[in-house]
């Protein structure tokens, strides 16, 4: 027998060098999925959308590697098809009698209410129960040296504790935020298993103050915003009307004034809220624990919010791009109008569903796992293969709800 | 001789990675210990790739939980020559293709099933709906057409024609084509203070006819005849059908698409498309009923032949199958086909009152 003498895998191990947790899928490796996939979801009326995901992550997962061992994604499209007919089957008639009610009801303002308020509780109420079935199926469709994860606990204990942080950050205007985030992420990372073995999580704190300040200019913005509605109001409800000053038109400079004045706090909002994110994965990972292996992060606000930037300037960039492109082709007008608006029309759709993977969740990807430090010795040999069951479907009462169904 | 190579093995018991070496022999991959003991041998009908293929990445291979990782590009090949059929990442080739083609199929079958029924339902819910709602309902529509906040008057109320004896006139007119009817609705008409040449019906018995339309009309049997093509709209509830077609093709498309916003946009195309027809029909169904109803009031009904010939003229180029009003085609035929036979509907002083009754106007909701 004859060996090869090239090696076969990066040098010995390294625990807790900063490479041991490594991302290496490129921006054209991503969008020659992401482009192929948006024009499949446009020829297919969106029912590809199932097997595009799929086919992303499957390269999103094999490109992150942990001490040079790649994750493997090892779900596939029929599966959330699947996941998809059957969240159809609980929804539907959920909407149904919701629409029913509210038209019986619709000269009764008593029902009326009790009807929505009940409405938007089991929504509620059931979008934190659809996370938690997405992230298990996720996690059971996640492995690592062909051994895999698993979400333990309740999807239903997930889903009261949701709904109690929802109702009760309506009551304080959004305060608890911190709270909620650490205890509801909290409950994930001791749910958390690798094979046999659970993941632990102590506690995280001191997320107030970066809270306050995403808070804070929050609250400012939106007070701007209102602001120049009013303004514009006032001054559209008394135009001509007004008392001659020496200021003029007064309401509209101050309609003007504030108008301009939102956009730097909003991106001012978006930056403190970078902070916050950026913040609070920093203190959770720092209480995560798997057996003798630790993590840390050195995420920074700035980088986040650089991210973010970013792809939503590029974003808006090309799509400003192609309504100019469509101006043209009704300018150009006759057949060739036509033919080079529904190319324009084509291309702008594959986009539309391409851009968020390529500009948005790969950049993300590759700034968290380059942030993430994981320090510790991993005992392999003593992490077995897990015994939760394989998922036959998923992710079908997620993909409804966050998409906007209800 | 058989050449041995190199590679990472987990056996899928445990998260541990060992260096082994493999042979193929046969139909089955032989994994050795480094120091030759044998550790386990995989049937090549069993193994499946974990993921496409890519240059430059190591191939990885499945059989059950167990994993073996191959990085030399020599082992690659000595693989991809013995595994020229194992299964990819979705199982056997293809099986991609069958199930997106399976769910089209599938969406074709339930859209076909679901616009097959659709008659029936239509109807049944249409049994449901009691006159006063719809009456209520137009209402709503009528209100948001020329009520405050109205986007037709710029935000203003609309100014409605109050002239008393064009009023009167108008009044006597649709109550002679009403006769024709079942008088389950009570048909009250609008003029509205606007340039615009066009009528229309809201559910219930509400119809909005513009001035502009008065001002191109020639003889008052020519508004007779859009009146009744207006009052045919009413009675046979094609506001209410249109509406609960839209909410009912809404629910279908967010349903399909997930609701997604992209989902919407491919949406919105087909709801315009079906919209369209639809209008085309309904307008159709309204021309015939419309011509029963001036012949029952004994007005001629080639005035509307003319009218609509005069407005299509004048509509110019637009393609008719991107009209949101659209005429069916013949329309000013069916009409012509009904001869001179009638009256003119209003007599000289009652049609000049018509003509006038703009001189007198008050805001909507005063009038």
């Amino acid at each position: 027998m004859t060996f090869p003498q090239s090696p076969i895998a990066p040098g010995p191990s390294d625990p807790g060098h900063a490479d041991r947790l490594r991302y290496d899928g490129t921006t054209g490796g991503v969008a020659r999925i992401a482009i192929r996939n948006g024009l499949l979801i446009l020829l297919t009326l969106t029912l590809y959308r199932f097997w595009a995901v799929t086919r992303l992550r499957r390269y999103l997962w094999s490109r992150t590697a942990f001490e040079g061992e790649r994750f493997e994604y090892l779900g596939n499209g029929r599966e959330l098809f699947i996941g998809f007919l059957v969240a159809l089957v609980v929804l539907v008639p959920l909407l149904i009698a919701q629409s029913v009610l509210s038209t019986v009801f619709q000269n009764d303002i008593f029902w009326n209410t009790v009807v929505q308020a009940v409405y938007l509780l089991i929504i509620f109420w059931l979008i934190g129960y659809a996370r938690w079935r997405a992230s298990r199926y996720r996690l059971r469709r996640t492995a690592w040296r062909g051994i895999r994860f698993d979400l333990e606990g309740s999807a239903a204990r997930y889903a009261n504790m949701s709904l109690g942080f929802t109702l009760l950050n309506l009551l304080t205007l959004g305060l608890v935020k911190p709270v909620a985030d650490v205890r509801l992420w909290g409950y994930w990372f001791r749910q958390l298993r690798f094979g046999t073995e659970p993941f632990g999580f102590t506690r995280a704190s001191g997320l107030m103050r970066p809270w306050l300040a995403a808070w804070f200019t929050g609250l400012i913005a939106t007070l701007l915003f209102y602001g120049a509605l009013v303004a514009v109001a006032v001054y559209a409800a008394s135009k001509g009307d007004l008392p001659t000053t020496r200021f003029g038109d007064w309401p509209l400079w101050i309609a003007i004034g504030v108008g301009i004045a939102v956009l730097p706090a909003l991106i001012l909002n978006a930056y403190f809220t970078s902070r916050y994110y950026a913040a609070l994965m920093r203190r959770m990972l720092a209480g995560l624990r798997f057996g003798a292996v630790e993590f840390s992060s050195t995420l920074l606000g700035g980088e986040l919010f650089r991210t973010l930037a970013v792809y939503l300037l590029a974003t808006t960039l090309i799509l400003f791009g192609f309504v100019a492109a469509f101006a043209v082709a009704a300018a150009i007008g006759g057949i060739l109008g036509v033919l080079l608006g529904a190319a324009f029309y084509i291309v702008t759709t594959t986009l539309f569903f391409a851009l968020p993977s390529i500009l948005f969740i790969h950049p993300l990807i590759r700034l968290l796992t380059s942030r993430t430090l994981v320090v510790g010795e991993l005992d392999a040999v003593r992490i077995g293969q897990s015994a939760a069951p394989e998922p036959g479907r998923g992710e079908g009462l997620e993909g409804l709800l966050d998409a906007g169904v209800v | 001789m058989t050449v041995a190579h190199r590679a990472l093995y987990s056996d899928g018991r445990t998260a541990a990675r060992h260096e082994v070496s493999f042979v193929v022999a046969g139909d089955r991959l032989r994994l050795l210990a480094l120091d030759g003991a044998p550790l386990d041998e995989w049937p090549l009908a069993e193994i499946g790739w974990l993921e496409e293929v890519a240059p430059g990445a190591p191939l990885r291979l499945r059989r059950g939980d167990a994993r073996l990782t191959v990085a030399h590009p020599a082992a690659q090949a000595a693989l991809a020559a013995a595994l020229p059929d194992a299964p990819g990442p979705e199982g056997r080739r293809g099986a991609v293709f069958r199930w997106v083609a399976g769910s089209l199929v599938g969406l074709a079958l339930t859209v076909g099933a679901a616009v097959a029924a659709w008659p029936t339902l239509e109807r049944f819910l249409l049994s449901l709906v009691p006159a006063s709602w719809e009456v209520a309902l137009g209402e709503e529509v009528v209100e948001s057409l020329l009520g405050t906040g109205s986007r037709l008057f710029q935000g203003r109320p609309a100014d409605i024609c109050t002239g008393g004896a064009g009023r009167e006139a108008v009044a006597a007119l649709v109550d002679r084509l009403a006769a024709g009817t079942d008088r389950s609705y009570a048909m009250t008409v609008r003029v509205v203070d606007s340039d615009m040449v066009n009528a229309l019906a809201a559910p219930g018995g509400q119809i909005l006819v513009f001035r502009g339309l008065i001002d191109e009309a020639e003889d008052p049997s020519e508004l007779a005849g859009v009146l009744a093509h207006e009052m045919a709209h009413v009675t046979h509830r094609h506001g209410l059908t249109a509406l609960m077609r839209s909410q009912g093709l809404n629910l279908l498309i967010s349903v399909v698409t997930g609701g997604s916003d992209a989902g919407a946009l491919l949406g919105n195309s087909a709801g315009l498309l079906l919209t369209l027809g639809f209008g085309r029909a309904a307008e159709a169904e309204a021309d015939s009923t419309a011509i029963g109803l001036l012949r029952g009031a004994g007005i001629r009904a080639d005035g509307a032949a003319r009218f609509f010939e005069r407005v299509a003229k004048e509509a110019g180029s637009t393609p008719a199958l991107l009209q949101t009003h659209p005429a069916p085609a013949g329309r000013a035929a069916r009409f012509a086909a009904e001869g001179p036979a009638g009256g003119p509907g209003l007599s000289d002083a009652q049609w000049a009152a018509v003509r006038g009754i703009c001189e007198r106007t008050e805001p909507y909701g005063a009038d």
